[in-house]
């Protein structure tokens, strides 16, 4: 255990047909380029090593050493990472495809335009890594401990693309996810408070009792998400897509919904108060029960709405339209 | 001043005889015996290297183990593909057998793109492809090459009928040429006549048909060929230029045709060469080459009396009177410029060789005559690209006069497009979008000049320009698979993702974009600030069509090194943008 090694003599007994250097000393090694498919570097040391473009698919490195390791366009197809510490490490590019990550610390992790699919990150610690670009379609995000609170705090997921991913009740605080794919995405419970969510895409995405208050969702696409007793208060929301969304007892107060497509949506219950609405199309939504109350309604569309003993106190609907609305007092608007 | 920036256009377009190289069985030496392999590709490509100067022509780079090179003239693209061939063998020694390489030559008349940094194009890759087509030891040459190079050369060609390459959606008709059979069976003899073949004379393989080219070999061997080329470029400039690199930018043959349109008779040509030689300090030194340009050029004077029907460059009367019109026409949009009184100031500047100042002396200027001045003085865009060049130098404005002189190059654009005309009946007119970004231009400080009208009349002018049987339409097939929506590109990615590495695809992704990427910290960082998506976005926008794309990408594969692997990124790389683009048929009305 903990031999060390210099890269040429690695590389000489690798090309002679050995595979296993479990526990070797490599801090610092060059290994930029090389092919090391299959080798076996479990428990290894390989903190600074230069793996740039490294030939590694399939390899163990279960436990290893890679603080600070230079990962950049490395293939790591089906390697085993797991309890494996990738703290700094620079993975820019690099391709991880099917890779077992279970336990890893990826904490400050570069993984920008990484290759992450199906790749097992459960309890794995991304916090403040930079995920942006990088593709996580199939990744096993789920939280196996309470303890593990927040895996992706702080976390740079800019155009990453996290489609059908599980980041229930993670602690997504303040963290960018612009332009990002999170279509069908479980974020259930997840506190996504004040999150740069701007232009993501997030059709049918689970977002029941999440926290989203003062997030920007500006142009995103909501259609058909499930947002029930989400907290969406001062949510900027303008110009964003919300057909068909499920805001049953949401919580929309002071939030901005400006241009709108909330054709469709079901706003239940919901808590509209004070927010803005203007010439949003509200054409066939569901305000049953819903609290409008100083809410600015301007120039919206409330075609064929139904505002069933909806709460309309000092709610400004000057140039709304409410042609076949059903009204509170369940008549039907002229 | 560095007058080759030209950050807007980024790219510039001519259309060249493009020719590529490549040795047989390459990898598979290598892996066998690195060090001679290696020694012999450097051998070899120094000689293409050496060769591809003494025909004029110019490397654009190296692909390890071949060269890219361009040539202005088909003839010496061919001419010099035979002497690489020949000269090779000339290499073989049946004692020492492995001493050898075989190399394939393919070559192709098409546009060729250059950026600062690399060259590009459909043409280029038709040359790629060709020369797979070539025997080892041969050349394989398409049929736009050989329809111009037939009447000069005698060749030894094989048709092969219309070839179908890989990713050319065009049949591309081509012939394979080989040495002639006497000169296989005098391959042992070569040495004995090695000597005569290398000084240039009647005793050279190649039958130079043109005396223009017999004088430039002529002239460009000559011991003293630098001392003859400042000279030449000297009388035709009227300025006198040390630096090398300049002098390399401006052929030969070109200057040659300068002397030649200016000066009616030997006399004259003599009487201005000396001319220049008594302003100069070196009097001496240039007295004895004065005779040696005169010798040859007489020869020339003397062909010039019964007109050559080949020759690319004469021009007949109806050239005349079309070119009258244009020189109107090019006058009267100068004269509409913003900036017209500083246009008509640098134009008065190059064509007197003063500086005047004066409005009512430049009011009373004639445009037109100045333009065919202008034209007469620099015949072709870089001649008139350097004239500018060298009139903005000695001005203290050099920032106003930089936007004053792109406006005279982009205006006069148009006189230059009939020099194309040559070529025009093989190669199909490229569209006026991209012609407006084949024409050099000053570029120090300046935007280029946006007057919308003159697109306008350019387009025109190189409309009337096309005979009706090239015009092709361009109409998206109506029942073609819908093209996907490129506002959502995370499909593409995990394509992209799927099949190939994505650092790898973002080399080349931005390679094609801003040209090879050079490993350097600065192209890290600007690499790591845009993620495949910008990319792949920027990529759509310069590459128009799919075709273009999957050749830009081909190429740009070939140029980054470690082939297989990028050859096939780049393959990946269309497979998965290729959706995202609409089926175009051209169909040739």
């Amino acid at each position: 255990m903990f031999t060390s090694m210099t890269p040429d003599a690695l590389l000489e007994a690798y090309r002679a047909g050995q595979l296993n250097f479990k526990g070797v000393n490599l801090v610092g090694a060059n290994l930029a380029k090389t092919d090391l498919i299959g080798i076996n570097l479990a428990h290894a040391d390989l903190a600074n090593a230069d793996l740039t473009m490294a030939y590694l698919s399939r390899v163990n490195l279960k436990r290893a050493n890679l603080v600070h390791a230079q990962l950049i366009g490395a293939n790591l197809n089906q390697a085993e990472l797991s309890g494996c510490n990738l703290n700094d490490a620079d993975l820019h590019g690099a391709t991880l495809q099917g890779a077992i990550l279970y336990d890893a610390d990826l904490t400050l992790a570069d993984l920008l335009d990484a290759n992450l699919i199906d790749v097992d990150l459960r309890n794995a610690n991304l916090a403040g890594a930079n995920l942006t670009g990088a593709c996580l379609r199939g990744a096993n995000l789920r939280q196996e401990t309470r303890s593990m609170v927040a895996n992706l705090r702080g976390a740079k997921l800019r155009q990453a693309d996290l489609q059908g991913a599980n980041l229930r009740g993670a602690d997504l605080a303040y963290v960018d996810f612009s332009g990002a794919n999170l279509q069908e995405a479980s974020l259930r419970e997840a506190n996504l408070h004040g999150a740069n969510l701007k232009g993501a895409n997030l059709t049918s995405a689970l977002l029941t009792d999440a926290v989203l208050s003062a997030a920007d969702l500006r142009q995103a696409n909501l259609t058909n998400a499930r947002l029930q007793r989400a907290n969406l208060l001062e949510a900027d929301l303008n110009y964003a897509c919300l057909e068909w969304a499920n805001l049953t007892e949401a919580n929309l107060k002071l939030a901005k919904l400006l241009q709108v497509n909330l054709r469709h949506g079901r706003l239940l219950r919901a808590d509209l108060s004070r927010a803005n609405l203007k010439g949003t199309d509200l054409s066939d939504a569901n305000f049953t029960d819903a609290y409008l109350a100083r809410a600015k309604l301007i120039e919206a569309n409330l075609t064929n709405a139904i505002l069933t003993r909806a709460e309309l106190s000092s709610t400004n609907l000057t140039h709304a339209n409410l042609t076949g609305a059903t009204m509170p007092d369940n008549s039907v608007h002229q | 001043m560095d007058i080759e920036v030209q950050p807007s256009t980024r790219s510039q377009r001519i259309l060249a005889a493009i020719m590529l190289t490549d040795a047989v069985g390459f990898s598979a030496r290598m892996s066998v015996d690195e060090e001679t392999t290696l020694y012999l590709i450097q051998r070899d490509l120094k000689l293409f290297g050496d060769l591809c100067g003494e025909f004029e022509g110019q490397v654009l780079k190296s692909t390890g183990d071949g060269l890219l090179m361009y040539f202005v003239s088909a003839v010496q693209a061919v001419a010099c593909g035979l002497e690489m061939q020949r000269r090779l063998r000339e290499y073989w020694d049946p004692s020492t057998d492995n001493h050898y390489l075989e190399h394939r030559i393919g070559i192709h008349l098409g546009d060729v793109l250059f950026n600062q940094v690399d060259v590009l194009g459909n043409g280029v890759n038709i040359a790629a492809r060709l020369q797979n087509h070539a025997d080892p030891g041969g050349l394989c040459i398409s049929q736009t090459i050989y329809d111009v190079v037939k009447a000069r050369l005698n060749l030894n060609a094989t048709y092969l009928g219309p070839l179908k390459l890989k990713n050319i959606q065009e049949p591309v008709p081509s012939y394979k040429v080989s040495l002639s059979d006497s000169e296989d069976r005098t391959l042992s003899s070569r040495a004995d006549s090695l000597a005569s073949s290398e000084s240039l004379g009647s005793t050279a393989p190649l039958a130079i048909a043109n005396p223009r080219m017999a004088v430039v070999q002529t002239l460009s061997q000559h011991p003293e060929r630098q001392r003859i080329k400042k000279l030449i470029f000297g009388t035709c400039h009227e300025t006198w230029e040390n630096d090398p690199e300049v002098l390399a930018r401006f052929e030969l043959a070109d200057l040659i045709d300068i002397l030649m349109q200016r000066y009616s008779n030997l006399e004259q040509c003599e009487a201005e060469l000396n001319r220049v030689v008594a302003s100069l300090n070196r009097k001496s030194q240039y007295a004895a080459i004065a005779p040696v340009i005169i010798k040859s050029l007489f020869e020339l004077y003397a062909a010039t009396g019964e007109p050559d029907p080949d020759d690319m460059v004469s021009q007949d009367s109806e050239d005349a009177t079309s070119m009258e019109y244009l020189y109107q026409q090019v006058a009267t949009q100068l004269e509409r410029a913003s900036n017209c009184t500083r246009v008509k100031k640098l134009m008065y500047c190059i064509c007197y060789g003063a500086w005047e100042n004066n409005p009512e002396a430049l009011a009373q200027l004639d445009g037109q005559d100045l333009v065919q001045r202008l034209h007469r003085l620099a015949p072709t865009p870089r001649d008139l690209k350097y004239r500018l060049g060298q009139a903005i130098k000695r001005l203290n404005r050099q920032g106003v006069y930089t936007r004053v002189a792109n406006t005279i190059l982009y205006y006069c654009r148009v006189l230059y497009v009939s020099e194309h005309e040559a070529y025009r009946l093989s190669t199909p007119m490229p569209q006026s979008g991209e012609l407006l970004a084949s024409m050099t231009r000053i570029e120090a400080v300046a935007s280029p000049p946006q007057v919308p009208e003159a697109t306008q009349v350019y387009s025109n002018a190189a409309h009337l320009q096309r005979s009706p049987q090239e015009t092709s339409v361009i109409s998206r097939s109506a029942k073609s698979t819908p093209v996907k929506d490129r506002t959502n590109l995370f499909d593409l990615r995990l394509d992209i993702m799927r099949y190939t590495n994505p650092l790898r695809a973002k080399l080349l992704l931005y390679s094609c974009l801003h040209g090879p990427f050079g490993f350097g910290q600065q192209d890290w960082s600007t690499l790591r600030a845009q993620t495949i998506d910008d990319l792949v976005r920027e990529v759509f926008d310069y590459c128009e069509t799919y075709d273009d794309l999957e050749s830009k990408l081909d190429i740009i594969a070939h140029c980054l090194g470690e082939n297989d692997e990028n050859t096939q990124v780049a393959g990946a790389l269309a497979q998965a943008m290729k959706p995202y683009y609409p089926t175009v048929s051209i169909i040739a009305s």
